[in-house]
């Protein structure tokens, strides 16, 4: 699975990770995060996000 | 120990969140002149273009600093600091003391002086307070003046379009975006927005506004003349440093902090918008979040991360256009290889900018897709000079190539 990196802030979403603070499991791939999901450092929306 | 924050913006509540990591026991208290938590700013285009509610504009819920065991202050201005006494004063007169303490007050919007700017009906962006203000007048009138053609500028004017005014942009500048867009991308830019129903007017300086009856009227040095029934100005930001000019720290354009993000005074950092590094205040996002995490770091441990500077990059995002600036966008030169793909008609324009083997800058206008592999491209210094001329060719494999 890819990861995905925040074009505002630089943040990248690790599938591998996920990202345990909003609830989001490891293994989580990008197109599974629920739309409202958000870049948890900047709060930049999921369409501000591009594939590495 | 005890850690206090002053400014509830990105940059301050990164910090905040990187101490907590760092120091699970540690109090944090975060001070915010803000009545609202935390917003995404660009959201608040969103929210004035009629397509989201204020509360969505909110990154995360109030008690979500409570979770996270930060003290959240809203409606706290700092007004000063005691170097020596590690103090704080609050406009309310409270004091407040710390151990360690991050300035992160942000910075505001800068108005030039211009005769009429203090009139009713005429704004600036900044703050989610200024975009209800501006989408409560933007429902009473039919057209608007937005003055700075510039980032923030374009994608306002592009909100009060979507919330159904006729807009006029006016730039001082012969270009759009003159910052980040040579000529020939602010052509097409240009050209894209006239399709959207943006008028531009450019070398053109804003004398007066003046009002009539039920309409303000904006007045060039040239003579033109625009009517509208609001006026929005656009023309940059300046740092918050009025409660930091007289304790004693250096202060330039922002307060100066060297590699740790620290200012003079040992345990007193500072990040974001108020902060300046090497001579330059970033006023952008990413710098914000990679200061935040730098300085919330070191304050839990002393020296234990170093900044280098963010590479600079913009972002504009006007419905099925995607604009991407990084590095120095613009650099010429007769050291400089320029290559370019121009297609007006699809509004497409890409410019690298290469100098000494390395890519230094670069825009990016319609095609978001090169972007995370160039930014890359300048941030890590990759050599490049084998692929000059296939960097912009489509097909070419620009991903390999940054995570070599």
């Amino acid at each position: 699975m890819s990861k995905w990196e925040c074009v505002d802030c630089g943040y990248v979403y690790d599938p591998a990770v996920g990202d345990e603070e909003n609830g989001i499991a490891p293994g989580t791939a990008f197109a599974d995060l629920p739309d409202d999901w958000v870049c948890p450092d900047c709060g930049s929306p999921k369409d501000s996000f591009e594939e590495l | 120990m005890r850690y206090v924050i002053a400014g509830g913006g990105v940059a301050g509540v990164t910090a905040a969140k990187e101490i907590r990591k760092q120091d699970p026991e540690g109090e944090v208290e975060l001070f915010s002149s803000e009545p609202y938590p935390y917003y995404y700013r660009p959201k608040l285009w969103e929210f004035i273009a009629g397509k989201s509610a204020p509360e969505e504009t909110y990154y995360r819920p109030e008690n979500w600093y409570a979770d996270q065991g930060i003290q959240l202050h809203l409606n706290s201005t700092v007004v000063g600091l005691d170097v020596e006494g590690k103090t704080l004063s609050l406009k309310d007169g409270q004091e407040v003391l710390f151990d360690k303490l991050v300035i992160a007050s942000g910075a505001r919007s800068f108005v030039p002086p211009v005769e009429g700017a203090d009139m009713e009906g005429v704004f600036a962006l900044r703050t989610l307070d200024d975009a209800k203000s501006i989408a409560a007048c933007a429902d009473t009138v039919k057209s608007a003046v937005l003055i700075g053609g510039g980032l923030l500028g374009l994608e306002t004017a592009k909100a009060l379009v979507d919330r159904g005014l006729k807009v006029s942009v006016v730039e001082f500048m012969s270009r759009l975006l003159p910052r980040q867009l040579d000529e020939a991308g602010a052509d097409v830019l240009q050209a894209y927005l006239e399709k959207q129903g943006l008028e531009i007017y450019l070398d053109a300086k804003t004398e007066r506004i003046t009002a009539g009856s039920d309409s303000l009227t904006v007045l060039l040095a040239d003579g033109r003349k625009i009517e509208a029934g609001m006026v929005v100005f656009s023309t940059g930001i300046r740092s918050n440093i009025e409660p930091w000019k007289s304790c004693g720290l250096p202060v330039g354009r922002g307060v100066q902090v060297d590699e740790y993000l620290m200012t003079a005074s040992e345990g007193i950092y500072a990040v974001g918008d108020a902060a300046e590094f090497k001579g330059f205040v970033y006023g952008i996002i990413p710098a914000a979040t990679e200061q935040g995490k730098i300085a919330g770091a070191n304050m839990v441990k002393p020296k234990s991360k170093i900044y280098k500077g963010t590479v600079p990059s913009t972002r504009l995002k006007i419905v099925g256009m995607e604009f991407n600036a990084y590095g120095d966008a613009t650099l010429d030169g007769d050291d400089v290889l320029v290559r370019r793909v121009v297609e007006k008609e699809a509004g497409r324009y890409e410019r690298l900018a290469i100098q000494d083997g390395c890519i230094r800058g670069a825009i990016l206008l319609g095609d978001p897709k090169k972007a995370v592999a160039i930014k890359r491209l300048i941030a890590v210094e990759t050599d490049v000079s084998a692929h000059v001329d296939q960097l912009l060719e489509d097909g070419f494999d620009l991903k390999s190539l940054a995570s070599a």
